[in-house]
């Protein structure tokens, strides 16, 4: 578990994380969402303890990442798979890092072979491809059966083979009772992966929630109901402005926001009004990412009206 | 994932720091290209000193008078100009983890700054001190053969000679290790560690102003300078050693200090 208390980093006038509270729970992959610039990188940098918060916590388990004795054996992570001497060998890097934590070198053979790099261990890392670079890092991150694992664009420059066997990874992490937290830019990736989502904006939190809710509570997810009879599409209406977000009428179908299918039926039931139509449609969760953050985007792009 | 077993061999972040930094060591090129660069340049200085030492006193002036060298003399001699390759091999291990951002790797692994600085240091210490050994063997070797009939080879002279040069090479392999986490670039460090440890001492150590000489004695190579060759002014070679010692401690110091202040 990694919770996060006022956390905080600036930078001079900056504020880059601004006082986020935050839980990351075990058993379930969380997904960190944020334009560029949000603040994702620099709220895992300082879970680290690689920088050092100007404000608030961030603990894992309970205390700061830096008082575990073996701390890749508590947190796995990849952050920058380029953070590594290019001239040493794959393996090479993972025995240093094996030894720097007192993980049998046994291990690494395990997971070099568990990201499919057995063929290539003596091969220098600085050659690695970007993807091949990436399979390393988890490697790294899985290095020492942690319980928690924090991975920072991990399908960067993975084919879409390797795309699906890290969400496989993530999923079956989540499911040992590990705590899994990854951003990520794909939200089509993210709507396949997490189970819970952290969208931070400018360094706010700006949404903690369920994928499913994030998606429900999107203007963008809507009720289509038609009614043939012109008078009793008006009675609906009437009623449903009541308790709806917003609702609009094209031709003799009612677009409905911020209600729930079963109740416009239960209404229409009530009311005695005869329908031919009766459906959801769900917002994507790249649709319902982009209005959460509308106001946050940092390198935002004017758009032309 | 299978659910791995995983038994840690040893409690500590420290010794287990040592181990990583030692793996590290030993794990890129450089260090090895570093080390066959140092043999052969000191066996080669060697070499070239003991033919000087052959043709002067065979060449003698008028009123002088030739003297037979200790070899091991060649050995301190041949270190003040293979001191910057020692000291390369030592700061590398420090400003090519910046220059590859691998920095924030070991960081990661160990979290605890003081003990990576500690652990390098640590993992450095004894492989100087043999650098430094070997490489005044080589060139006393060396020197001595070139030099015929004027080396003596007395044996006890010869192994203090070599101990006092692993000693220097340490001193200031730590001192050049410590600023490196200070100034992180490889070329900033080697200019600062060149300048301390050859060029100002040996500027200032030939002046006549005592104020100069002073400041040479006290600076890393001067002091070293003098401890290796058994100067008794403007200080003893027991103080010039603790001069060293404070040098490569201050290093170190200032180096922990910095890195634990800083963002990765």
């Amino acid at each position: 578990m990694i919770t996060l208390e006022g956390l905080t980093k600036r930078y001079g006038a900056t504020t880059a994380v601004d006082s986020l509270d935050l839980t990351i729970s075990p058993g379930r992959v969380t997904g960190f969402l944020g334009p560029n610039g949000a603040g994702k990188s620099t709220t895992m940098r300082m879970i680290l303890g690689l920088d050092s918060p100007s404000d608030g916590t961030a603990l894992v388990d309970g205390r700061p990442y830096a008082e575990w004795p073996r701390p890749l054996t508590k947190v796995g992570a990849l952050l920058d798979a380029k953070a590594l001497h290019p001239r040493r060998s794959a393996r090479g890097h993972l025995v240093a890092m094996a030894r720097s934590n007192g993980v049998p070198v046994s291990r690494v053979d395990e997971v070099l072979s568990i990201v499919g790099l057995d063929a290539v261990t003596r091969k220098r890392a600085g050659q690695f491809s970007l993807g091949m670079g990436q399979r390393l890092g988890i490697a790294g991150a899985l290095l020492g059966d942690p319980e928690v694992l924090m991975f920072d664009e991990p399908v960067n420059g993975l084919d879409p083979d390797g795309v699906r066997w890290v969400r496989e990874l993530m999923r079956s992490l989540a499911a040992e009772g590990r705590t899994v937290f990854v951003s990520s830019h794909l939200m089509s990736e993210m709507q396949l992966t997490a189970d819970q989502l952290v969208v931070i904006g400018r360094g706010r939190l700006i949404a903690d929630a369920a994928v499913g809710d994030v998606i429900a509570g999107s203007s963008r997810t809507t009720i289509v109901v038609r009614v043939p009879d012109p008078a009793q599409l008006a009675v609906l209406r009437d009623r449903l402005t009541a308790e709806a977000e917003r609702v609009e009428t094209a031709d003799e179908r009612l677009v409905v926001t911020g209600v729930p299918a079963e109740r416009v039926g239960d209404l229409a039931h009530a009311l005695g009004v005869r329908l031919h139509e009766l459906a959801t449609e769900r917002a994507s969760l790249e649709e319902a990412y982009m209005e959460l953050t509308a106001d946050s985007v940092e390198y935002g792009v004017a758009v032309a009206s | 994932m299978s659910a791995a077993v995983i038994t840690p061999r040893i409690i500590g972040g420290l010794p287990n720091a040592v181990r990583s930094e030692w793996t590290k060591l030993w794990t890129v090129r450089s260090s090895w290209l570093n080390l066959a660069a140092g043999v052969l340049l000191s066996t080669l200085l060697g070499m070239q000193y003991g033919w000087g030492l052959a043709y002067d006193n065979s060449h003698l002036g008028p009123g002088e008078v030739a003297e037979k060298q200790p070899i091991g003399h060649f050995g301190a001699s041949v270190i003040l100009i293979v001191q910057v390759v020692i000291a390369a091999f030592a700061l590398l291990t420090v400003t090519s983890e910046y220059a590859t951002g691998s920095i924030r790797s070991t960081l990661q692994w160990t979290p605890v700054r003081r003990y990576v600085v500690l652990a390098k240091a640590a993992v450095l210490a004894p492989v100087l001190f043999g650098y430094g050994v070997v490489v005044a063997a080589l060139a006393s070797v060396a020197g001595g053969l070139t030099a015929g009939s004027w080396a003596d080879w007395e044996a006890a002279g010869f192994v203090t000679d070599l101990l006092s040069v692993g000693f220097y090479a340490t001193a200031a392999g730590l001192f050049s290790a410590g600023i490196a986490w200070a100034v992180r670039s490889t070329a900033g460090t080697l200019t600062v560690a060149f300048l301390l440890l050859l060029v100002v001492p040996l500027m200032m150590g030939q002046s006549s102003l005592r104020a100069l000489v002073w400041t040479s004695a006290l600076l890393p190579g001067g002091a070293g300078q003098n401890y290796l060759t058994g100067a008794t002014d403007p200080l003893s070679p027991v103080l010039s050693a603790v001069v060293l010692i404070a040098w490569a401690v201050g290093g170190l110091a200032l180096g922990a200090g910095v890195l634990k202040r800083r963002d990765a």
